[in-house]
């Protein structure tokens, strides 16, 4: 019984070391602070000085783009995701950056879907809004009605009160 | 009866042979989802730590260990399920886990949560609540056969004269003036 209970506690204690290292020489480790931005994030405030023509995609599903999404974004939602597509294809191009966001911080849709874009289609410059959606709309940037979705854009999503 | 024990030669009969070869195979294939699991999870700990926290269940920092440690502790343990004397505590932890992923699961799902698994890595597909914890149950179903079988493992019936001792790895075997029947 003795000796169970010490194997136990063993294997629980034996993942700290290689976490430990891990944690100190993978390349992808994420920051220790939640604002800090990790690789291939980009601030909302950022984005608005954006000088690079970008893509905005809205990664939520089609009813949440349905009621309200950041002005010219482009619906891609990994359940649709092969009919979709063919809409970022038909305004994309090598130079234009993707900026993608889905619902918060916590959601990973936006994070997943940049990284399908970067291994499946080679996209580079592809990159994810930190704090997504909710980072938006408790900004005070005004929602607007999309016309044209992918439309060129250099960091001009329609704003009112920024400070 | 000669499918459990050969009453002739004492060498356990093809049922018993077949229920060994199958939890052998059982043990082999658990073994290596797990590790599989955690690999892809400790290459990519940025990805595996959005995938924690889209289920919103603890607060970021929290998150950012067990990103780390969780993987690890997959592999380890995947690994002690090879070895006969880690076997009853590396099934005993994973099958905590499972237990864990399918609580959280459940949870995320009653809450409307569109959540990314991250059970094998990332997922672009939309979550399919059911079959994630389908899979997630067959997995634990598997772990607490092995764990059973472990547990269990010589508490049988000894045949006559045969003495049944205790060995280090926590298994009891039978045992005659000839040596130690295989099992």
């Amino acid at each position: 019984m003795m000796k169970s209970i010490l194997t136990f506690i063993l294997l629980l204690a034996l993942p700290v070391i290689p976490a430990a290292l891990n944690a100190w020489l993978n390349p992808n480790v994420p920051p220790w602070n939640p604002m800090q931005l990790a690789g291939g994030e980009v601030a909302l405030a950022d984005l608005l000085e954006w000088a690079d023509d970008y893509i905005l995609i809205d990664a939520r599903s089609p009813e949440s783009y349905q009621v309200e999404h950041m002005p010219d974004a482009i619906n891609l939602y990994a359940g649709e995701f092969n009919t979709q597509i063919m809409n970022l294809l038909d305004v994309w191009s090598p130079e234009r950056s993707i900026v993608i966001y889905c619902d918060s911080r916590q959601c990973g849709a936006s994070e997943e879907l940049a990284q399908r874009l970067r291994q499946d289609f080679q996209m580079e410059n592809v990159f994810v809004l930190k704090g997504g959606w909710e980072s938006y709309r408790t900004s005070n940037i005004v929602p607007s009605e999309t016309t044209r979705p992918g439309a060129q854009r250099t960091g001009s999503l329609p704003t009112l009160n920024i400070e | 009866m000669s499918g459990m024990i050969n009453s002739k030669t004492k060498q356990p009969g093809w049922i018993m042979r077949g229920a060994l070869q199958a939890k052998t195979l059982l043990v082999v294939i658990l073994a290596g989802l797990f590790v599989y699991a955690g690999i892809i999870k400790l290459i990519q700990p940025d990805t595996f730590l959005s995938d924690i926290e889209s289920y919103r269940m603890m607060p970021y920092s929290l998150a950012w260990l067990v990103a780390f440690y969780l993987p690890p502790l997959e592999i380890i343990c995947g690994l002690g399920l090879l070895l006969p004397q880690l076997r009853k505590a590396s099934a005993c932890i994973l099958l905590l886990l499972m237990i864990a992923f399918i609580i959280a699961i459940a949870v995320a799902w009653g809450r409307g949560l569109n959540i990314a698994c991250g059970c094998f890595g990332s997922s672009t597909e939309a979550t399919n609540y059911p079959w994630l914890i389908v899979r997630d149950l067959l997995m634990a179903g598997g772990l607490a056969f092995v764990l059973h079988a472990t547990l269990t493992r010589g508490v049988r019936q000894a045949p006559k004269g045969h003495k049944r001792t205790r060995h280090g790895d926590g298994g009891i075997r039978s045992k005659t003036t000839a040596g130690v029947i295989p099992r």
